[in-house]
């Protein structure tokens, strides 16, 4: 008998990004209840014990990651090659997809008052942004919307995640 | 490091006109007509050397504010003229303001976005030397795959190799020298080596670079300058024959040694 929770933490190490329930169900065969249970157990062991990793869930999915205190260090170990952020204009466009989703091009200039065909093509490069669809009016414009990567990207768990906000 | 020099915080017209009016901290009518045009014109002289386009989006904007801040201060139009007003980028001030408010509510989330996205990267994943989901790409998604290529990927993926260049020590190539004199002496050795007489060709077919070629051609020249060779050809295009020939002044060749 495998040792369950030694068995999740070694998948969650060697993915190296997160992995979704459903894939380490059809691996391990065990139920999403007993999933659960079993990351939660991990992640308080982790906490408990000061780890430089930490087990988060993003994108609906168990992440494992190193904790955020090392990293000033890991950036140094990594210098040259690390991750650049988004520009102004990407977030922007990005933040009015994320609440209006699914919005078209023309939805998001009027909001922006300037043109984002570019930064759209660049998103969707990204794999942050993904045609989800066509509007039903007159030339049947692309709609827009987030993707799973773009969840990961900001490391929210869900769209669900941005609701406080959406008060306004 | 960014590829285009960029001067300005301002991602559009509404991000300029949310400036302008922070920048006051005052209400948007109580904005001077000089103020706006002042600013306006202060902004755009910074900007229009590198991107002109942005200069005429935020023209757009500031005529529009002008049009308003003018409206506003003129008579009531007649109700006729209205009609021909509805032309206009933002159709009312009304408009304008929903816009604008708008707009400030999606800047604030962006700087959100920003916080969340700051927050992430400083958790790391284990690193992979190559992610999983690059492996197996079939030749009918190369081209799709291709067109997401931005030229901000590419940019980084030179960036990269640039710098592993620079780390990596530079290759000295150091000029191949080959002397005249040794070419001479291998001529005649290899006419030795073939009692005397040999088809020119066989020996430049051996002669590996451009250089040695040349100085191969400089060599045969002045061993026949020196009588130390003779050359014929006995049918145009055919083979030119190199010969030996023994009689050469020795005298004449050590001359030649030193100055090679």
């Amino acid at each position: 008998m495998v040792n369950q929770k030694a068995l999740i933490e070694a998948l969650l190490f060697a993915a190296g990004k997160p992995v979704s329930v459903k894939k380490l169900k059809d691996l391990t065969g065990l139920n999403s209840k007993e999933l659960r249970s079993i990351f939660e157990e991990l992640q308080s062991d982790y906490l408990s014990r000061d780890s430089g990793l930490e087990l988060r869930e993003v994108a609906g999915a168990f992440f494992m990651t190193t904790q955020e205190d090392h990293a000033p260090f890991i950036k140094k170990f990594f210098a040259g090659r690390e991750q650049q952020g988004l520009s102004q204009a990407a977030l922007e466009t990005l933040a009015i997809i994320a609440y209006k989703q699914p919005v078209t091009r023309l939805e998001i200039e009027a909001i922006r008052g300037v043109k984002v065909d570019k930064i759209l093509d660049r998103l969707v490069g990204k794999n942050l942004i993904k045609e989800v669809g066509r509007k039903s009016t007159l030339g049947r414009p692309i709609l827009y919307g987030t993707t799973r990567e773009f969840l990961q990207h900001f490391g929210l768990n869900s769209l669900s995640d941005l609701i406080p906000a959406q008060k306004q | 490091m960014t590829y285009r020099v960029k001067t300005s915080i301002f991602e559009g017209p509404f991000d300029l006109l949310l400036h302008l009016v922070k920048k006051a901290e005052l209400d948007i009518y109580e904005i001077s007509l000089k103020e706006i045009v002042q600013q306006y014109l202060e902004y755009v002289k910074r900007i229009q050397e590198f991107n002109s386009e942005a200069a005429g989006d935020f023209l757009v904007m500031a005529a529009t504010l002008l049009k308003l801040k003018s409206q506003k201060i003129l008579p009531e139009p007649e109700a006729e003229e209205d009609l021909e007003e509805e032309e206009i980028f933002y159709s009312s001030e009304k408009e304008l303001f929903q816009r604008l408010a708008e707009y400030r509510v999606f800047k604030e989330r962006a700087g959100k976005f920003k916080n969340l996205e700051e927050q992430e990267q400083k958790h790391y994943a284990r690193y992979l030397e190559t992610p999983l989901e690059e492996y197996n790409i079939k030749e009918e998604d190369f081209e799709s795959l291709l067109s997401k290529v931005t030229l901000e990927d590419l940019r980084n993926v030179l960036e990269t190799v640039l710098n592993k260049l620079e780390e990596e020590d530079p290759q000295v190539i150091l000029p191949e020298e080959i002397s005249l004199t040794e070419k001479m002496e291998a001529i005649l050795d290899f006419l030795m080596c073939n009692h005397g007489k040999v088809k020119i060709q066989d020996f430049f077919e051996r002669q590996k670079s451009r250089p040695a070629l040349i100085v191969s051609f400089l060599a045969v020249l002045v061993l026949i300058k020196l009588r130390k060779i003779f050359v014929q050809q006995q049918y145009t295009f055919g083979p030119i024959i190199m010969e030996y020939l023994s009689e050469g002044s020795d005298m004449e060749g050590e001359r030649w040694e030193e100055s090679g």
